[in-house]
């Protein structure tokens, strides 16, 4: 019983363990050093403005919200469009930029270079303060 | 087709889970754990629908006035996630009933460990390994000669 009692708190610590970690990740943002061309052909954005890319799969409710919080954030401004990308869809630039969860969110500047990722539900603040 | 859950359920029945197979393996009581077996079969057999928690969730959502979904999610990815829930503290009962203990006991403490981390941060492993399966699938299926602009 109480050897139980051990296993069982070690495993409850791992778990907490594990959420801090994934607390601390959430809307982390990573800069992207690599020139990371953004393909934005049939995408419906225009040449000359930045883009926040959301990459999303089919069955992710988190994504659902980050979609959310790019619409807000690129409306509040007239030289950046929101899109969503399927991660299916674009395989390369998915192995190009390592991109292993969902919701990443890809900061493009008016060049069409990808700048930033952040990843998980990023938030307003920190896409206008990457935005600049 | 697809059939839209509120994403605290899964969260709700997680922490039930949790708590019925860690005091089974507390207290060494296999009708629990038999008990966990039942609840995961019926939900991953029939369907979420008719999932013991989630219907004390929905119970419980409409006598404490808990508000609308935060978000809602397919049925799949949580319907997948108790069939391996099934398949592991089934095994584990299966290997319990024959008197291999500590493979047994094994068994349910990883369910025990997963059910514990959905509960905690929302993160559902199980949901993850549906989905990375169903990228796998799409992407060898389709190519990636479509595009999309859509919204999530």
């Amino acid at each position: 019983m109480i050897e139980r009692a051990v296993v069982l708190a070690v495993l409850v610590v791992l778990i907490a363990a594990a959420a801090l970690l994934l607390r601390r990740r959430e809307g982390r943002v990573q800069p992207v050093e690599d020139e990371v061309s953004f393909d934005r052909h049939g995408l419906g954005v225009r040449s000359g403005r930045g883009a926040l890319v959301a990459i999303t799969a089919p069955g992710c409710s988190a994504c659902a919200t980050a979609w959310n919080v790019l619409q807000r954030v690129a409306s509040a401004r007239d030289d950046v469009d929101a899109l969503a990308v399927d991660l299916a869809d674009r395989p390369q630039l998915v192995s190009q930029l390592g991109v292993l969860r969902v919701p990443t969110t890809l900061v493009v500047d008016a060049a069409g270079t990808v700048r930033h990722r952040v990843s998980g539900v990023p938030t307003a603040a920190v896409l206008t303060d990457l935005l600049g | 087709m697809t059939t839209a859950i509120d994403v605290r359920g899964p969260r709700f029945s997680a922490a039930l889970t949790f708590a019925v197979l860690a005091i089974a393996y507390l207290t060494s009581t296999l009708w629990l754990v038999a008990l966990q077996v039942a609840v995961f079969a019926v939900a991953a057999l029939a369907g979420l629908r008719w999932s013991p928690y989630g219907n004390l969730f929905r119970l419980l959502k409409r006598r404490l006035d808990w508000g609308p979904p935060p978000a809602t999610e397919p049925e799949a990815g949580p319907r997948f996630s108790q069939q391996m829930g099934l398949l592991f503290a089934g095994g584990g009962l299966v290997a319990l009933l024959f008197g291999a203990a500590t493979l047994g006991w094994s068994l349910v403490l990883v369910v025990v460990g997963l059910s514990g981390l959905l509960a905690a941060t929302g993160l559902c492993v199980g949901c993850e390994v549906h989905a990375l399966g169903a990228r796998l699938r799409r992407s060898s299926t389709t190519g990636s000669t479509t595009s999309s602009g859509e919204g999530a």
